[in-house]
């Protein structure tokens, strides 16, 4: 249990050390920069994300028609994956590791291009949405996590599970199986079924599986989804949420 | 006869002491009833008043069965999407806003009246609201239970925040503009919503259907209704320099 906590925890280090390392070859944000992004776009994006960005390319047509996920609208949806508060926009560090991590089952990691070219293909995402121009959206602070959990601490998460309401989507043993899901109450912001993660299996998780992006998660929510922000409530109580992050990586069937 | 005159003049003073007092009290509640919209407007410019109408047959509250959290949220909810006052069919929680053109709108208006989203009981308090861009959206949790309070605006999560039971309001601004969904993921019959405007100039009906708009500029405006279940009503209206302009807005 401990080795496999202490490999998410490196797992996490390691995103945070390409991303240190991504945002030295960052290119500035000018015209030159989203004309090349264009480009990248044209080949690599817009089959599924559409021409203006809508989430309506030829593939995107049939993609997620009866069942969330769409491809991302990047000219007015909800962002799902970021460090920022619940509603806001993500920041340029949390784009580049979409593109880069890619999304399981849904959109390959683009680790193939560049940095460069991923950079300023995002230079390019982010001109179908004027939100974008001018705003710098913050992300929240997101701490590294502490030493290896005990078994006290691990069983504080198993009960902050219940206290904030996890097993009503995920089910009581983290397969995605809640009473909310079985009766199919769950609806993105487009009205379609969405189905919530399942614990058990890390390489499912759309947003990470480290201990990190667990924690991210958790702060931050998944806009356009029903996982909602746990930031504003729990009021700094960061041991909960790093207990409860340690019990959700008790779930995982994988082995170390 | 002197004696029996002072008596008199005492009785007087005394009755004039209270009479008075009685008087002024009932001059100061009354004045506000008594001052025609022709007055209050003189010194704000026009001011729009109405009420909002339907006739039409009123559907029983709804019955939904809870399927979680029975102890707190009861056994079933009663929804009533549409309440009308008998008497002069006057129409509750429809938002009216006068769309006013570019250029006509005041600068600098603050919005300082925070919106409220209280989970009691499972349910959103208040169901309906109107509000200004820019005011502090506060959220809080009454019950023993956990909800979540999920905003979509155009389809996008404007906010989606757990509420945890015991937890702390939480305190946002509101950043967009538009009809505001305001749902429960965890208790699926909880709805609510809120109107957001650029500018001041709306305001939501009473019980009795009754609306006031002040400081809109003169000129033709678009009236636009909202409500629930009966949807968006237009009426376009001349609104003179000064004086009350009287607007009956009825849903056919």
């Amino acid at each position: 249990m401990q080795i496999r906590t202490l490999l998410a925890i490196g797992a996490g280090l390691a995103m945070l050390s390409i991303a240190s390392f991504a945002n030295a070859v960052k290119p500035e944000d000018n015209q030159a920069t989203r004309e090349k992004g264009k480009q990248i776009y044209e080949q690599a994006c817009l089959f599924c994300h559409g021409a203006e960005g809508k989430g309506d390319g030829p593939a995107g047509w049939f993609i997620g028609r009866y069942e969330s996920p769409r491809p991302r609208d990047f000219a007015g949806g909800s962002y799902k994956f970021r460090s920022t508060p619940s509603g806001e926009l993500p920041t340029d560090q949390d784009l580049f590791r979409t593109v880069t991590q890619g999304i399981p089952s849904n959109m390959p990691p683009f680790s193939g291009l560049s940095e460069e070219e991923r950079w300023q293909v995002i230079a390019y995402v982010k001109t179908f949405n004027q939100a974008f121009k001018g705003a710098k959206p913050t992300a929240l602070v997101l701490p590294n996590p502490p030493g290896p959990p005990s078994d006290a601490g691990i069983e504080n998460g198993r009960k902050t599970y219940i206290k904030y309401g996890c097993q009503n989507c995920h089910g009581d043993n983290g397969y995605g199986d809640g009473k909310e899901a079985l009766d199919g109450n769950l609806k993105d912001t487009y009205g379609l079924m969405i189905s919530p993660g399942d614990l058990t299996e890390r390489a499912s998780l759309k947003n990470g599986s480290s201990a990190q992006a667990l924690y991210r998660s958790i702060m931050t929510g998944l806009d356009g989804t029903p996982m909602p922000s746990y930031a504003d409530t729990i009021g700094g109580n960061d041991k909960d949420v790093w207990d409860l992050v340690y019990y959700i990586l008790t779930l995982s069937q994988e082995k170390p | 006869m002197a004696g029996r005159f002072a008596m008199s003049v005492q009785a007087l003073v005394r009755l004039l002491s209270v009479a008075v007092p009685v008087v002024m009290i009932g001059l100061a509640c009354w004045s506000p009833l008594l001052a025609t919209p022709q007055s209050s407007s003189e010194s704000t410019g026009p001011v729009i008043v109405g009420r909002v109408l339907y006739r039409g047959p009123v559907p029983a509250p709804i019955q939904i069965e809870v399927n979680r959290d029975p102890d707190v949220c009861g056994r079933t909810m009663s929804m009533t999407t549409l309440s009308v006052d008998a008497a002069i069919h006057g129409l509750q929680n429809a938002v009216v806003h006068v769309e006013l053109g570019v250029g006509e709108v005041s600068a600098g208006i603050i919005a300082s009246t925070p919106v409220i989203v209280q989970n009691k009981q499972c349910r959103f308090h208040p169901h309906v609201a109107a509000a200004l861009m820019g005011a502090e959206v506060q959220i809080i949790n009454d019950d023993p239970v956990m909800h979540n309070t999920n905003i979509i605006v155009d389809n996008s999560t404007a906010l989606n925040v757990a509420m945890v039971a015991g937890g702390n309001t939480i305190k946002k601004r509101l950043k967009k503009s538009g009809l505001h969904f305001v749902k429960c993921n965890v208790h699926k019959f909880m709805q609510a919503y809120r109107l957001v405007f650029a500018d001041p100039y709306f305001d939501q009906t009473t019980e009795t259907g009754q609306f006031s708009i002040a400081g809109v500029s003169p000129g033709l405006h678009r009236i636009t209704v909202w409500h629930e279940t009966l949807g968006v009503m237009e009426k376009d209206v001349q609104v003179p320099a000064r004086g009350t302009v009287i607007v009956d807005l009825e849903y056919k």
